[in-house]
């Protein structure tokens, strides 16, 4: 039996709460992180996880597509719906089928689910519904198992053909680890469960002691101090004097530079954190900081503070030359071509 | 506490490099006088930056030779996590609100700070005890 995936990859409006009480500074798109999914945690996307654990349950036919801000629900409908997104869903579908899919997983990540997509299949199998969709204690998650032949028989879009069996759908009872992901607090918790074993992230790194990671590349002083549970991703440099605490990750390709504290914090990849600093119970991106305690967000404008380690294209480009390629003439070469189109 | 002489400057949403730089000019002269008191007003404060807080240190530290005080009031959340951030909250006494008690407030006018429409020393009609 051949089973497909089609992921789409949840967006949230600019400006929008996800909650009523919700304003746009306390939404993670204030952040700069949205979608959430593609953003890099404890070394891996969890899109990159989900569709690792897909194709561990054997599929490795996936496509993956970016909802543009309207959609809402599994499947592409309602009228703010762009027009493009429906028919590269339609495209998608047409594309697995005609590969010869019997089965597809239908995933809308937004909310992230540690769930095994094995026995959500076996279940869908042996109650031999055309379509069976997840459910929590609270509602229906936005994921769900069809059986191709179903949508191979009647004419019509398949965005029709599936709403209409809808009515029908199978329920699986979900009772595992989820996150709804909506507010920098869940994506907080998420990282922290994951560091505590209580959920089935693990950090992408090397385990150098109880509950202590640290990614390829990093460069931690001798005179700094790592306290567990912690993660330090791969390239990050922790500099003289820094006290890392337990409960915080800072992930790759991050500067946090002498003597500064992070607890209980993210940092977020390719942060740069100043001197002699005191980050307590924060998300910290590239010249962004959220206070969790305050629920409070606010653009840092002073890269001595906080910034981005690599803070033009430019740099990046010629900094990654220096340290992977060693050639100065590249360097150069690549710069002005860069400044050039500048 | 009598002091006659409290400045108050109630600073504007940015406080960066040229805010600070026109507010130190104004106060040079201001704060040589003995124990001066300047009471600094961060309710509408959004972004400061280390040129900001920078000038705050140096202000203090001229204050402190003149047995003075600086006193942060009525700090917006934006503000307070830059002064946690950059531990500056230890050094600095903290005020939930500024109170125009019986002494005398002096609104400062600057270029780089919010300005009040009047700049003669006002007068508080109902003292009310700073909240520490």
């Amino acid at each position: 039996m051949r089973v497909g995936a089609i992921i789409t990859v949840a967006a949230e409006d600019q400006g929008r709460g996800t909650t009523n009480e919700e304003t746009p500074s306390q939404s993670l798109f204030s952040l700069g992180i949205s979608p959430v999914v593609c953003q890099e945690l404890l070394g891996q996307t969890l899109l990159q996880r989900t569709r690792q654990s897909l194709r561990e349950s054997g599929v490795e036919q996936q496509t993956v597509l970016f909802e543009q801000p309207g959609s809402r629900g599994l499947i592409p409908s309602g009228p703010g719906t762009a027009e493009g997104f429906s028919s590269a869903w339609e495209t998608a579908v047409g594309q697995q089928l005609g590969d010869g899919a019997d089965v597809l997983f239908l995933i809308r990540m937004g909310t992230y689910l540690e769930i095994d997509f094995l026995d959500l299949l076996r279940f869908h199998r042996e109650t031999s519904s055309g379509l069976t969709q997840v459910y929590g204690t609270k509602c229906a998650f936005d994921l769900g198992v069809i059986s191709a032949d179903q949508l191979r028989t009647e004419a019509g879009s398949y965005r029709r053909r599936l709403s209409a069996l809808i009515p029908q759908s199978r329920r699986y009872n979900f009772s595992g680890y989820s996150n709804r992901l909506r507010e920098p607090g869940d994506l907080r918790r998420l990282v922290y469960d994951a560091l505590t074993g209580r959920n089935a992230i693990r950090p992408n790194g090397d385990q150098v002691g109880p509950s202590m990671w640290i990614g390829k590349g990093a460069d931690v002083d001798p005179s700094a101090s790592l306290f567990a549970p912690v993660y330090i991703g791969a390239d990050t440099q922790i500099k003289g004097s820094c006290i890392i605490n337990g409960g915080t990750t800072i992930e790759r390709d991050c500067e946090v530079d002498f003597g500064t504290t992070v607890t209980d914090s993210c940092v977020l990849p390719g942060t740069y954190v100043g001197m002699g600093l005191n980050i307590v119970h924060s998300i910290v991106a590239p010249n962004r900081l959220f206070h969790l305690d305050r629920n409070v967000g606010m653009d840092i404008s002073d890269a001595h503070i906080i910034g981005s380690r690599f803070p033009t294209s430019v740099l990046a480009g010629f900094t990654k030359s220096i340290t992977k390629k060693g050639s100065l003439k590249r360097v150069s070469t690549n710069l002005f071509e860069t400044l050039s189109h500048l | 506490m009598e002091n006659p002489s409290a400045m108050l400057i109630r600073l504007s949403e940015r406080f960066s490099r040229y805010e600070a730089r026109t507010l130190a000019a104004e106060l040079e002269s201001r704060l040589l006088k003995d124990q001066p008191c300047l009471i600094v007003d961060f309710s509408r404060v959004k972004q400061i930056d280390s040129a900001g807080l920078n000038m705050l240190l140096a202000c203090m530290v001229k204050i402190a030779r003149h047995d003075g005080a600086v006193q942060l009031g009525e700090v917006s959340p934006e503000a307070a996590i830059m002064l946690e951030l950059t531990r500056m909250d230890s050094i600095f006494d903290l005020f939930p609100r500024i109170s125009e008690d019986a002494t005398t407030l002096r609104l400062v006018p600057t270029q780089g700070v919010e300005q009040k429409e009047e700049e003669e020393p006002v007068r508080a009609e109902e003292p009310e005890p700073l909240a520490a």
